[in-house]
């Protein structure tokens, strides 16, 4: 693929990685300010309550203390979209929400004074069970009820399932649930936030610049060009932003008291509310069947647990309809998905987008077709699965795709490279013995297909050549360590004809410009970024290709770059980029913005498939992933080192998914019972597997260089593989997630435990 | 409408006892003189900058130790219910030290104390008196250390945030053991959490780390 590129597909170390080894990369946390004051948040105990009065007078006596604020004190506008949260409010809808705001010389202060703030609470009736919440005289948890106007009830469908269960063979049908998920990245959450009179600066780390700049600058009623927003570090970076607090509550501190504030949100309060989670979420899935293992119809009904809020994330529960569309060639289809509030800690995107949730459901639901009909489910997929010549389907713009153009060969390529990696000719339909007694090994395979790019948007860059012929590239965005600061130079150094090295990158500010507007997330960045990259990297070139003709004596035309030299393509003359500089006498700046259009955003798609082998001891019950296959189309890969990264990580995220990661509630006080990660154990060096990494190619031309986004994917569908090599292995269906030596235990001995 | 429930008040609580909190000592002044009583906050002005309170400033008690540091002996002062990491952190502005959870459950704050492997957020910081204590910023001065150079060049770091613990356990881990299996640096790595799961990456990085050690660049 990369024959005719010098710099994209190459592996690159990032290039900071420096500061990444030593010590030197700046989060949020580790930002200090002279005269810094503490921030420390107040948290409700009850799931629903109305705050009848708050007396802050005992904290605001303490010495140390410099400012209290409640949601008396606070802008009364909303959150943006569904516009259904406020900064602070006077009804509390989960536990862990938050009250009010200190802040004090000290963190002990700071805590302190938390304790000295007296709220009389007036407890509500509360909700935890969504099918519960649904009820007409369920508790009410927002102006409106348990459902807000948009998105709340959704369908998407072609053809007409009743016809398709009418000419099948047979139907399955199977309930299937997956919990929430805490995205608990691992750094500590906090900001810092100074005032010097007239302008506000924001430390912290973040994936949405300039979101996060509108909403500070919305809730202090200040102008957008008075706030900046600084985080060059993300630390973490799964989609835990948006609609955070503390951030805005510490800005409004530090204006009020002329001090830095410095918010820094404890560790539980990560796992218990802060800053969001996945949608919990259930799925009534019915399949009809032909015996030769064609589906004729696949009816799903869901059911995402809400929480308290959406912190961003509205389209969750829609984007759950992509494990039957863009999948499987069934002319009959219906995703009919309801979304409901409860009284529990808020949801948002997380990484695989409501994808994660459906995928389990509808993958494990063709698996026990297969092994029902005692077919092998790689062939069930590959008589299933979309092919070259069938057409992507776009209900939400009306619209069709041609598959071949993005990614036409994918699913039988993945299918057949990830059965030739994992070893499939070993598979059996009531699995295989295990290397000890008492071990069973199965092995599983499970498709997905993911959107990227999601909202339209723009991103700008601007490409400065200096006049030593190095290169400044400007952009206003966050380093997640997903390689997104290496692939924007590699992108810019290709197009411009620049050695890597020559390319700087300066990045992290709002005071660079929007790369792109609403942030990274929804594998969007290389795509959405690197566009707009790529265009300023194509101005400066042009005015560079000008500069250099009229010093050279040719046309442009004749001219191309490479290596950091502009050469002249029939006589292999050349001047460097500093000489070419020079003797224009003025450094040369490209600008451009590129607009990612409603079409093309909802248009990207990726695609791939994860084999799973697993050994299961049926002693402890413990499940261990022996081997991993993924296999993921990805464009052209521009940067592998930096790929397979994010193939990997986002694997083992969906392991921790599948066996360890257990999110509970308390069922009578709804508290947050994994506060840790001691009690919500993710996954760690041990846990590793063989992992295989086979990288499709199948370019999508929209996209610099033919990339795809995909940093997502692999969280889709790895949970869905490990569950069918589960039940592979000792022929018990799980149908609920995680998979736990208790619950394998139990479903072995017969007392429960499977579903 | 729901039915309302009985008023009750709630002395809300922000946080629960600490190990801090239950050492601290006398770092809230007992009288409140000198603070106005002032109006609440519905009626607070915008504060020009304001001369911090000696009552919020005055450190609990304050102790003297000697560490060496980075390879430099020095007497520092450190306050007594501070651990390791915050003296580093908040003490020193040494910040390459990362708090993950504060709790000993992460791997973040791994330091070195007289070349083992430690978390520096289970010790306090007068417990490092009379000892050597290694960071992430003291590697490799002034070239990169080699388990450095390998994370770099296997892109083991994605985020970052827990790069500083993994290096310095893997650092600890090639001085006893110069040529590691995968297995071995899984196993003494297993303390340190990588929510990016870059796992396979960060191996690879101390195989390579251990190999540059060994042989050279």
């Amino acid at each position: 693929m990369s024959a005719n590129f010098s710099v994209v597909g190459t592996r690159v170390p990032d290039t900071e990685a420096v500061n990444r080894v030593t010590g030197g990369t700046e989060y949020s946390i580790d930002v200090s300010r002279p005269g810094m004051l503490i921030g420390r948040l107040l948290r409700s105990p009850y799931p629903h309550a109305r705050i009848v009065r708050i007396d802050t007078s005992g904290a605001e006596r303490l010495p140390g203390v410099k400012d209290v604020v409640t949601f008396e004190d606070v802008s009364p506008r909303p959150f943006g979209f569904p516009y259904n949260q406020y900064l602070l409010d006077d009804v509390v809808r989960f536990v862990g929400e938050e009250v009010a705001a200190v802040a004090a010389e000290t963190t002990e202060i700071a805590d302190e004074a938390l304790k000295r703030i007296r709220v009389e609470y007036q407890r509500l009736p509360h909700v935890v069970d969504p099918q519960a919440a649904l009820a007409p005289d369920a508790p009410q948890i927002h102006l409106g009820g348990n459902l807000s106007l948009f998105f709340d009830r959704f369908t998407e469908e072609r053809g007409d399932v009743a016809q398709g269960f009418a000419e099948a063979d047979g139907v399955f049908e199977n309930h299937y649930r997956v919990s929430a998920q805490p995205i608990a990245s691992l750094r500590q959450f906090a900001c810092v936030a100074e005032w010097d009179g007239s302008e506000l600066t924001i430390w912290d780390s973040n994936q949405v610049l300039f979101t996060r700049r509108a909403e500070v600058a919305g809730f202090l009623n200040l102008p957008l060009n008075k706030v900046k927003v600084l985080s060059p570090y993300e630390g973490g970076g799964f989609g835990e932003d948006n609609k955070y607090r503390y951030v805005p509550l510490a800005a409004l501190l530090a204006v009020r008291t002329g001090r830095p504030v410095k918010m820094v949100v404890p560790h539980d309060y990560t796992f218990e509310a802060c800053p969001k989670k996945r949608h919990a979420a259930r799925f009534d899935v019915k399949l009809g069947y032909r015996n030769d293992g064609t589906f004729t119809a696949m009816d799903v009904k869901a059911l995402y647990d809400k929480g308290a809020y959406t912190i961003g994330g509205s389209f969750v529960p829609a984007t759950g309809a992509e494990a039957l569309f863009n999948g499987y060639r069934t002319p009959h289809m219906r995703y009919e998905v309801t979304a409901v509030h409860t009284n529990t800690p808020p949801v948002g995107a997380y990484r695989g987008y409501g994808a994660v949730q459906s995928n389990f459901a509808v993958q494990s639901a063709i698996d026990e077709v297969a092994a029902q009909l005692g077919l092998d489910p790689t062939e069930v997929h590959r008589k299933n699965a979309i092919r070259p010549d069938d057409q992507l389907f776009f209900p939400a713009i009306h619209d069709v795709l041609d598959f071949s153009t993005v990614g036409g060969s994918a699913f039988l390529e993945a299918i057949d490279r990830g059965k030739a990696a994992i070893g499939w000719d070993r598979w059996r339909p009531d699995g295989l013995e295990g290397e000890a007694e008492g071990v069973r090994k199965g092995l599983g395979v499970a498709l997905l297909t993911f959107a990227f790019g999601a909202v339209p948007d723009t991103s700008s860059a601007l490409v400065r050549i200096n006049l030593d012929g190095t290169v400044d590239l400007l952009m206003g965005m966050a380093d997640l360590g997903g390689g997104q600061r290496t692939v924007m130079s590699m992108i810019v150094a290709e197009e411009l004809g620049a050695r890597l090295d020559d390319v700087q990158i300066f990045m992290g500010s709002t005071e660079y410009p929007p790369a792109p507007v609403t942030g990274i997330y929804a594998s969007r960045n290389t795509v959405i970024a690197g566009s707009g990259a790529q265009l300023a990297a194509a101005d400066a070139k042009r005015r560079l290709l000008e500069a250099a003709a009229t010093l050279l004596d040719v046309e442009p035309e004749e001219l191309e770059a490479r290596d950091s030299e502009v050469v002249v393509t029939e006589t292999g003359e050349r001047l460097s980029f500093a000489e070419v500089l020079a003797g224009l006498g003025t450094p040369i700046e490209g600008f451009a913005t590129y607009v990612h259009t409603p079409y093309v955003a909802s248009t990207g798609m990726q695609f791939g498939a994860c084999f799973a082998e697993v050994s299961v001891n049926t002693w402890t019950g413990r499940v261990r992933v022996d081997r991993l296959a993924l296999v993921q189309d990805y464009g052209h890969v521009l940067n592998p080192l930096a790929v397979e990264g994010q193939i990997v990580g986002a694997a083992l995220q969906s392991l921790g998914y599948a066996l360890t990661e257990d999110y509970v509630l308390d069922k009578e006080t709804v508290q947050c019972i994994s506060r840790g990660w001691l009690d919500y154990r993710v996954p760690s060096h041990v846990d590793t597997p063989e992992i295989d990494v086979v990288l499709l190619e199948n370019p999508d031309p929209r996209f610099p260089f033919g990339a795809k986004g995909g940093g997502e994917s692999m969280i889709v569908c790895t949970h869905s593989a490990i569950a069918n090599a589960v039940a592979n292995a000792i022929g018990v269906r799980f149908a609920s997630l995680p998979i736990t030596p208790q619950k394998v235990l139990e479903a072995l001995r017969g007392t429960g435990g499977g579903g | 409408m729901p039915p309302e429930g009985p008023s009750e008040e709630k002395r809300s609580s922000g946080s629960s006892i600490t190990r801090r909190g239950f050492l601290k000592i006398g770092t809230v002044a007992a009288a409140s003189a000198g603070i106005a009583a002032g109006a609440g906050p519905l009626a607070r002005p915008l504060l020009v900058h304001e001369e911090p309170s000696a009552a919020g400033r005055e450190p609990a008690t304050w102790k003297v130790i000697s560490i060496t540091l980075n390879g430099v002996p020095q007497s520092v002062r450190v306050k007594a219910n501070w651990t390791l990491a915050d003296f580093l952190r908040d003490g020193l502005g040494l910040t390459g030290t990362k708090i993950g959870c504060d709790l000993s459950s992460c791997g973040a704050c791994t330091v070195l104390l007289d070349g083992r492997a430690i978390y520096s957020c289970q010790r306090l910081a007068i417990e490092a008196d009379g000892h050597a204590v290694t960071t992430i910023e003291g590697l490799g001065r002034p070239e990169l250390h080699p388990v450095q150079r390998g994370f770099i060049a296997a892109g083991s770091p994605q985020c970052g945030y827990c790069i500083p613990g993994q290096i310095v356990t893997a650092v600890a881990l090639v001085g006893r053991n110069p040529d590691p299996t995968r297995q071995e640096v899984r196993r003494a790595l297993s303390g340190n959490i990588c929510r990016c799961c870059n796992y396979p990456k960060i191996v690879d990085g101390v195989i390579e780390g251990a190999r540059i050690l060994r042989e050279g660049l």
